[in-house]
């Protein structure tokens, strides 16, 4: 995602708008900001001030942790730099004896009035300003890919300008964290006078270092200086010849390669933007009146997102009324196609001469079913009973007791009994009804049982010739209880016959 | 801090508010839409309803007249079966009450032991139409039954009762029925001399039937 970054130093105003390169603009003066602005007061800005009028405190704190520590480095913060509210701390470590303390490392700027011209600019054009940060701090991300030691002093450079000459930042970080930084004016340009003044500077620094305790005794500073090609061979022949440091010169190409920057310009602000956009990074000195139209554009952009999710949700829900509605539309195109249809067919019909009913079909039609139901049940019981009565007369030992004749709608339904032996698959009540008989008998004077079961049969087989017979009691039952001599003279049975009848249609 | 800036929240404010009203718009067309195609639909429906119902009238008219249900019904309602009137139901039950106390007294005297006879007319009840049949909700059909106890001097006299029945029934409106007969000797021994003693005893049930809306 493309990003615009202010790089301000004492000299100049750059805008560095980061995108796949990094495209520099100068700014001169507050007209050509404003004009600038002008034309583009949406993108957010990052403020990145590389200064000397950057103030660094290295301090212990009692290691506390939540609001008290925000407390404490509030507090801290006020009592150090009271002349300034454009502050930060950031602890860099903690001791390893004694208390355990944090060394906290705290950086204000010590003249703020330098940013106001553009601040004002900036909120009059209402900008968002996503934050200020200090570059020295911001260049402890170099160590990604530098050497990394115990105490080391970073040496970059920057450009001459045409109206403004280079200058040269001495960073002094312990365990790859900042804890101290000056920028000096550098005024020569050939690179032996060049690499003079910078071992002067930095034999100054050292001893600043170790004066300050910052840079405990017999300690080795591992100093670290990152400049062009040419640069690097005359340091390299002065500090063999005089000086003899502990000197690592990287030369910025290198450098560049290892961070992927491909970019003829490999000034420092070069480097520090393109870590800059790689990564997150927390606002250092911006104060939140300065960011009202970041909060302002965070508030915006929340209200775009609900505003689309309200959209989405709406087109969603609409959706399915419309989907619903298409469901809908193609069941009533079925109904319309089959009404049509209808419509052909209904016309057919009314050209028909219809009889003029007195009644509702239905109603004639259950009339008719009914009756006819009962009807058919009109039936006599005597050709029935004549039959049975020839087939009785063949077998003289039997007599009756009793005969009981019945019309039901089917055989489980006759004589009130309650055995459900006909199935629907049996027997079909909605085409036939029965006609049953049940018949309570004897056989008399017999001799022998077997007798009477030879009787009984060939009288239930005469039977079977015209209907379906149930015997429902056998006059004797070789497999019940026996016992000595019977004095029963008399062998009562008890059948069943069914004769189906069908009903007739009305149209038959 | 700042006083909110309402003019740099004016566009964030503008799409929330357009969003709203744009999306209760798009909501409340697509709800109409649905709204509308469902009365569409209705309309449709009930529209396509009233045609079958007019063609199955129709066809049901031609139904009743192809499959010769108009006869029945004219057989039926002169036999007596249907009676359109329900309030003429309670007149047909004296009447055959009548023809029945006719028919035992005086049809069927001769061929009965009138003392060891008698007969009795149960209430009337709703007669159980099979739901198979699926008959008009208005339509009833009523059930009563009629319960003979006949003394008679043997089974041939009952086949003479029940011709004579038989020939009397056009009397009756309605259909009568002999729904069951229950047949026992008197336990007397058969002394064809003595015709004065019922030999055979009959339950018979008859039952009538009558139906109306």
């Amino acid at each position: 995602m493309p990003k615009r970054i202010l790089y301000q130093t004492d000299h100049e105003l750059l805008v560095l708008e980061v995108k796949t390169i990094i495209q520099k603009i100068h700014i001169k003066n507050e007209v050509e900001f404003n004009n600038y602005l002008s034309n583009d007061s949406k993108t957010p800005i990052y403020w990145l001030v590389d200064t000397v009028k950057e103030e660094y405190q290295m301090t212990v704190l009692p290691h506390v942790l939540g609001k008290d520590r925000n407390d404490l480095i509030r507090y801290k913060k006020k009592r150090l730099f009271q002349e300034t509210s454009y502050s930060y701390a950031v602890v860099q470590d903690r001791e390893q004896q004694g208390r355990k303390d944090d060394q906290v490392l705290f950086i204000a700027l010590s003249d703020p009035e330098f940013l106001q011209p553009w601040l004002n600019l900036i909120l009059a054009y209402k900008v968002p300003l996503v934050g200020i940060y200090s570059v020295p701090l911001l260049s402890q991300q170099l160590f990604t890919q530098l050497p990394k030691t115990a105490y080391t002093l970073l040496i970059t450079d920057t450009q001459p300008t045409h109206s403004h000459p280079g200058s040269i930042r001495q960073s002094f970080f312990r365990k790859q964290k900042l804890q101290f930084s000056r920028l000096i004016p550098l005024h020569v340009s050939e690179p032996e006078e060049h690499a003079n003044y910078l071992l002067k500077q930095i034999t100054t620094t050292q001893h600043f270092l170790e004066n300050n305790r910052l840079l405990p005794e017999n300690e080795t500073l591992s100093i670290i200086i990152l400049t062009s090609i040419d640069k690097c061979k005359a340091c390299e022949i002065v500090n063999s010849n005089t000086v003899n440091l502990n000197i690592n010169l990287i030369d910025s190409r290198i450098l560049a390669n290892k961070f992927n920057i491909n970019n003829s310009d490999l000034s420092l602000q070069n480097f520090i933007a393109t870590i800059f956009v790689r990564g997150r990074q927390v606002n250092h000195y911006a104060k939140l009146a300065d960011r009202t139209y970041l909060i302002h554009r965070r508030g915006r952009l929340v209200m775009y997102f609900i505003a689309s999710l309200i959209l989405i949700g709406t087109i969603i829900t609409a959706g399915f009324f419309v989907q619903d509605a298409i469901k809908i539309n193609t069941k009533g195109q079925n109904f319309l196609t089959k009404a049509n249809n209808l419509q052909v067919e209904l016309q057919q019909l009314r050209t028909k001469e219809l009889p003029n009913l007195p009644f509702r079909s239905e109603l004639i039609v259950s009339i008719v079913d009914v009756g006819l139901r009962l009807q058919a049940k009109h039936i006599s019981p005597k050709a029935a009973l004549v039959k049975f009565s020839n087939v009785l007369n063949l077998h003289q030992r039997l007599s009756l007791n009793k005969l009981e004749w019945e019309v039901a709608n089917s055989p489980n339904e006759a004589f009130n009994s309650n055995i459900k032996e006909f199935t629907e698959s049996d027997f079909q009540p909605k085409k036939y009804f029965i006609e049953g008989i049940r018949v309570y008998g004897e056989i008399a004077d017999f001799t022998n049982y077997k007798d009477v079961l030879h009787i009984f049969k060939k009288f239930v087989q005469d039977l079977k010739q015209y209907w379906q017979v149930k015997v429902l009691q056998q006059p004797y039952n070789p497999n019940s209880k026996l016992q000595g001599r019977s004095a029963e003279t008399k062998a009562p049975f008890i059948i069943e016959i069914f004769i189906p009848h069908n009903y007739p249609h009305a149209s038959d | 801090m700042r006083q909110i800036d309402w003019s740099a929240l004016f566009t964030g404010l503008i799409a929330l508010i357009l969003s709203i009203v744009i999306g209760i718009s798009i909501v409340i067309g697509g709800q109409q839409y649905y709204q509308a195609s469902k009365k569409w639909y209705k309309k449709q429906q009930m529209n396509f309803l009233a045609l079958n119902e007019e063609r199955f009238r129709l066809q049901d008219a031609l139904d009743v007249f192809d499959n010769l249900y108009y006869d029945r019904l004219q057989h039926f309602t002169k036999s007596g079966f249907f009676v359109q009137e329900p309030n003429l139901i309670t007149d047909k039950r004296l009447e055959m009450y009548e023809e029945i106390d006719r028919l035992f007294n005086v049809k069927l005297a001769d061929l009965l032991f009138i003392n060891k006879s008698s007969y009795e007319i149960l209430e009337q009840n709703l007669y159980p139409i099979p739901k198979f049949l699926a008959t008009d909700p208005q339509f009833k059909t009523y059930q009563t039954q009629i319960h003979f106890k006949l003394a008679l001097l043997h089974e041939g006299d009952l086949f003479k009762l029940l011709q004579r029945i038989e020939f009397h029934n056009h009397k009756f409106t309605g259909l009568l029925n002999l729904q069951s007969c229950k047949l026992s000797g008197s336990n007397k021994k058969i002394n064809t001399n003595n015709i004065s003693t019922p030999y055979l005893n009959a339950d018979c049930i008859w039952v009538w039937y009558l139906s109306t809306i």
